[in-house]
């Protein structure tokens, strides 16, 4: 492989690492302050992308179309914290994920019923598809937008969660909830407000994965909920920076199956990644970054 | 003392297993002889043996060790590819075979001996995960399931020459009766009553309450899970085998996330403690998605009404949440359906009725 192919390699990765990386961080966000792992997340995604498809289909431009997804996906994800999730309160684990799942179906044939079960194709903007050739590399631009946004929401969250009063009632929520209850952070704020967050960022990733798909369908949910699941856990669940590190690695492990098995082969290159997960797994049962565990 | 822990153990295994197979008994007994044919009763009824075993295997693993598998679908697949492979004509194979070997394609096995190396063929799989699986923590083993359900469906919708992909194989002979399904279903609930209740059962039931405290007076919680996702993982693969000779021809979205919800909002509904939860689970879905799937298709028993997509996947979803948030612990909650009757007869023996309500309160609702 050339040096050329690597670099070109490498901006994928960058790529497709940034929009993992973003859902990711919103799953890990809501699994710290109540210990749920979202599987309706996936759906938030699904909600961007039928917000932008029913507004551009009916002749609204794409960009308010976009806005319009990452409002809605946050206020869905406001709504699910509301009416799902706060009679679940203190659940176990496994109720709280059977829960998600299966307000993740209800969603999903909501749009199956509501609009088709068909696939619908989405037009972005031409723009996106064109390439940048720097030097030996062609760059399309929705790499570089989608490597610029994913690190500019990264930076933004860092500063947030590290400077503001509530990023860091937050991260104190996720560390030891009782204890930060004590101390003055309110129960259902910080956990309507790590909705918000956790919705604000499937919407943008949402937007980036649909104009990279160039269509939506209602299961459509179910790989980006996957991918940020496997991320999540391989950095460890409940550690924000280990989610960005998943993520990364993740679509590294993607990118790299796919350039280097062979053709007759390639169909098997997601099956691959999963089982290096499951590797890195079996050897760091706790994930990559597992937050030190104390009392609860 | 061990005398008497193991005539308690037999009881109780032949109590709770005995009536749940008198009700299915009661189930087979209305399709063989109540409907007449052609009717769909001949086709539901065999289905729901066939859920029955399924729901079971899964309330084996989940149900006795609160850690999620989404991955039982791939056992599922893997004993219906099995079939598939033992089963179908010759004629037909090398039509829908490409790359299969030679001494299999002269294949042509009977029912029971392809059931036993479909489950076999499960169970080594299971084996060899589990031993990866079975070490991680809950959360990364839920994970590490959910991968495998990926990963197994990548597999038979791209090893085309040995799977024809996502197009599907056809061609399975019709071996299943109703009867057959019947006796699976049977099997499955004695080893499911049998392992629940036995010492590793008990074990693995101390674990899902609370680990730490399980491992703390001896249990070995890893072998424990271990024992328990082999033993699913062969019924799994067991009712994969049985219900690809009834459905006769299948492709890989049948072994996807669509059925892992359904088997687990069946388990849910019902109440994952138990086996009688898990089956009256099963029932409870199966006619409801009979009635829904008619109201989907344009007609609620001859009435027309609006066709809408997904409806029955919609409200099976919103039941499970509603009984999650409502009934936490499923329709059955901790008590076997053999337990429930002897309460109820305790309470009228008692003069119970609607006066006794006040002594009704303490025993209901529990955990």
């Amino acid at each position: 492989m050339s040096a050329s192919e690597v670099g070109q390699q490498i901006i994928n990765a960058l790529s497709l690492g940034s929009t993992y990386a973003l859902l990711a961080l919103g799953l890990a966000l809501v699994f710290g302050v109540m210990g749920l792992v979202n599987f309706a997340y996936g759906e938030l995604v699904t909600i961007t992308g039928y917000t932008m498809y029913l507004l551009t289909v009916n002749g609204v431009p794409w960009w308010i179309g976009v806005v319009a997804g990452i409002v809605f996906a946050t206020i869905a994800s406001l709504l699910m914290e509301r009416f799902a999730f706060r009679p679940l309160r203190n659940a176990s684990f496994l109720t709280l994920l059977f829960s998600s799942f299966a307000l993740s179906v209800i969603i999903q044939n909501v749009f199956r019923a509501a609009v088709s079960p068909r696939t619908k194709g989405i037009e972005g903007p031409s723009l996106l598809i064109k390439a940048v050739h720097l030097g030996p590399l062609s760059i399309s631009w929705l790499s570089i937008i989608t490597i610029g946004v994913g690190f500019a929401c990264l930076l933004g969250l860092t500063l947030f969660m590290r400077g503001s009063l509530a990023g860091i009632g937050m991260r104190a929520a996720a560390e030891n909830f009782s204890v930060a209850r004590l101390m003055g952070v309110r129960a259902n704020r910080v956990i309507a407000l790590a909705f918000v967050i956790s919705g604000l960022l499937a919407g943008v990733a949402g937007v980036l994965w649909v104009s990279r798909s160039g269509s939506v369908d209602p299961g459509m949910g179910f790989t980006p909920i996957l991918k940020a699941f496997i991320a999540t856990v391989i950095g460890g669940l409940g550690s924000l920076p280990g989610a960005v590190l998943g993520g990364f690695m993740l679509a590294a492990a993607e990118v790299f199956f796919i350039a280097v098995l062979p053709t007759s082969v390639a169909p098997f290159s997601d099956p691959f990644a999963l089982l290096l997960v499951i590797v890195i797994l079996y050897f760091k049962p706790n994930g990559l970054l597992a937050p030190v565990a104390e009392g609860a | 003392m061990n005398g008497l822990l193991r005539s308690l153990y037999v009881r109780k295994v032949a109590g709770t297993s005995g009536l749940l197979i008198a009700v299915l008994a009661v189930i087979a007994l209305i399709g063989a002889f109540g409907v007449g044919a052609g009717s769909s009763l001949t086709l539901i009824i065999p289905n729901f043996f066939i859920t029955v075993i399924v729901v079971i295997a899964l309330q084996m693993f989940t149900g006795n060790s609160g850690v999620v598998s989404w991955g039982h679908s791939a056992f599922v697949g893997i004993g219906a590819y099995v079939t598939a492979w033992l089963t179908v004509p010759t004629v037909i194979k090398s039509d829908v075979f490409h790359s299969m070997p030679g001494w299999l394609l002269n294949a042509q096995w009977s029912f029971l001996p392809t059931i036993i190396v479909g489950t076999v063929a499960g169970t080594i799989v299971a084996a060899l995960i589990g031993l990866v699986l079975c070490r991680m923590k809950e959360t990364a083993m839920a994970m590490s399931t959910l991968a495998l359900l990926v990963i197994a469906h990548g597999v038979y919708a791209n090893w085309f020459g040995m799977t024809r992909g996502a197009q599907g194989v056809y061609g399975l002979p019709q071996n299943t009766t109703l009867w057959g399904a019947f006796g699976f279903a049977c099997l499955a609930v004695i080893v499911g009553v049998m392992f629940r209740d036995s010492r590793v059962g008990l074990r693995l039931q101390a674990s899902r309450e609370d680990p730490l405290a399980a491992e703390a007076t001896g249990v070995n919680v890893v072998r424990a899970r271990y024992i328990a996702w082999v033993a699913s993982a062969a019924l799994a693969a067991m009712c994969g085998s049985v219900w690809a000779q009834f459905n006769l021809a299948f492709d890989p979205s049948q072994f996807y996330y669509t059925q892992v919800f359904a088997v687990l909002s069946m388990l849910v509904i019902g109440g994952m403690a138990t086996m009688s939860g898990a089956i009256i689970g099963a029932g409870v879905v199966t006619v409801l998605s009979q009635i829904l799937f008619q109201i989907e298709g344009g007609s609620f028993f001859g009435i027309d009404v609006p066709r809408v997509n997904g409806l029955q996947q919609m409200i099976l979803a919103l039941i499970t949440l509603l009984i999650l948030i409502y009934r936490r612990n499923g329709i059955l909650s901790w008590w076997e359906l053999d337990e429930w009757v002897r309460k109820g007869r305790l309470r009228f023996a008692r003069g119970g009725g609607p006066r006794s309500a006040p002594a009704a309160g303490d025993d209901e609702e529990g955990g």
